[in-house]
């Protein structure tokens, strides 16, 4: 008699409804709780949202994308015979440099083969493209073409032809999402050529510039001095470029990366090897 | 408008939302204000819509929407799922006050409510995922609403006039 009435109570339309928003309530706080104690749940649900969503956003933004670029294309155009200037005397210039290239490669190989080293500490996994990139509100992170299937896991590093680009935090079937190093959450171990300067690197809250968190025995580097992974943690590979000292700090210093984040198109997947 | 007699301001309101929804998360390059200006209008139109379209539905709305912007702009869940649930839930509850204030003072209210909850989100990032406040951003979100107020009321004025 009692559980009758109180079907009969929660069934009545108004009822449901508070039922209803208590659920979500109760399914929000959960989901926060969750995502702060990083549950299993949490990462399907990302992983799923970005699948579902992405190809959707695409489609959504596709008309603003095509008039953007439509708009560039036309500005590009009124400078077309100034670039094509620059063009040819860049052609001359790398002619010159391509020929000195060959020759340093050719007595690279000698030398290596002398030394008999192995240098390449990595193995790529899977070259992409760049699904979509989120806007620099929040979180700098890029969407790139390739999942699980493709053999794209979770902290794999991704670069391109200009050097680091960051690490892969979230994988599903067919989508990953890469963490850029200009995130504030992001944390990369460098070191300058001569390896005798060792730090940890973030990114500014702008994003435009990478930010030291931490240096080692206080050290200072130099204004212009390269900065490469120094492969510490074995989180990313030694040796890949990540950005050009530009100001020294009380706290430590400002680099201005390699990678230009905003002109991303493809990307390498790489592994430790 | 043709489609007028078909469809009811609340369906427009929800195209609306979408299209400003994925105009927010996906970044356009040499054109990113747009970024700043879709977020801007979903959050006016949040507001606006837990004010003059309140129901049920909402929640579940609201529910989907800050989901989206916590794993799309932070790939974490907190501050825009919290503060969108929040904002309906007292939305609801003060909304009895609401009818005897004028156009005018309505207007500065969701103003004020939308550069609250912007701030409270950027707070609560701050917060739990240790991403700074960003002050320039904040300033840009408060120009752009200024600017826009008055047109997207309008906009939104013309909406509601469909049915």
């Amino acid at each position: 008699m009692f559980y009758r009435k109180k079907i009969r109570h929660l069934t009545k339309a108004k009822n449901l409804g508070k039922l209803y928003i208590t659920v979500l309530f109760i399914l929000t706080f959960l989901l926060i709780l969750f995502n702060k104690a990083d549950y299993i749940v949490v990462k399907k649900i990302k992983s799923l949202s970005t699948d579902v969503l992405n190809p959707v956003s695409t489609f959504v933004t596709s008309p603003v994308k095509v008039a953007t670029y439509t708009v560039n294309k036309i500005n590009e155009m009124r400078f077309l015979q100034q670039d094509n200037l620059k063009l040819k005397e860049e052609v001359k210039r790398l002619k010159k440099w391509h020929t000195l290239a060959i020759k340093n490669q050719r007595e690279n190989n000698a030398l290596k083969k002398l030394l008999n080293s192995t240098t390449n500490n990595i193995a790529i996994i899977k070259t992409t493209t760049i699904t979509s990139q989120s806007p620099d509100i929040y979180a700098k992170s890029i969407f790139i073409k390739a999942g699980v299937n493709h053999g794209v896991l979770e902290d794999l590093v991704v670069i391109n032809e200009r050097g680091l680009i960051g690490k892969v935090i979230s994988s599903s079937e067919n989508n990953s999402r890469v963490l850029l190093i200009n995130d504030q959450n992001s944390s990369v171990p460098v070191t300058t050529m001569s390896k005798k300067f060792n730090a940890i690197i973030k990114g500014t809250t702008d994003g435009k510039y990478l930010t030291s968190t931490f240096v080692k025995d206080e050290k200072k580097p130099k204004i212009g001095d390269v900065l490469l992974t120094s492969g510490n943690a074995r989180i990313f590979p030694s040796d890949i470029l990540v950005g050009k000292v530009i100001k020294i700090t009380e706290d430590g210093f400002l680099a201005l990366p390699y990678v230009d984040f905003n002109n991303l198109e493809f990307v390498q997947v790489i592994n430790i090897k | 408008m043709l489609l007028s007699r078909y469809l009811p301001p609340f369906t427009y309101y929800n195209l609306i939302l979408i299209i400003l929804f994925f105009l927010s998360v996906s970044s356009i390059e040499s054109f990113s204000i747009i970024n700043s200006i879709s977020y801007v209008f979903l959050h006016f139109l949040i507001i606006y819509l837990g004010i003059y379209y309140y129901r049920r539905s909402l929640y579940s709305i609201y529910f989907l929407y800050g989901l989206g912007f916590d794993i799309l702009l932070i790939n974490q869940i907190g501050p825009h799922l919290f503060i969108f649930m929040t904002l309906l839930f007292f939305i609801n509850l003060s909304k009895k006050y609401f009818i005897y204030l004028s156009s005018l003072r309505i207007y500065l209210l969701i103003l004020f409510i939308l550069l609250l909850i912007i701030l409270l989100e950027m707070l609560l990032t701050n917060f739990f995922f240790d991403y700074d406040f960003n002050l320039d951003k904040y300033l840009i979100f408060i120009f752009i609403s200024i600017i826009s107020s008055y047109p997207i009321f309008f906009i939104f004025s013309k909406i509601d006039k469909l049915q």
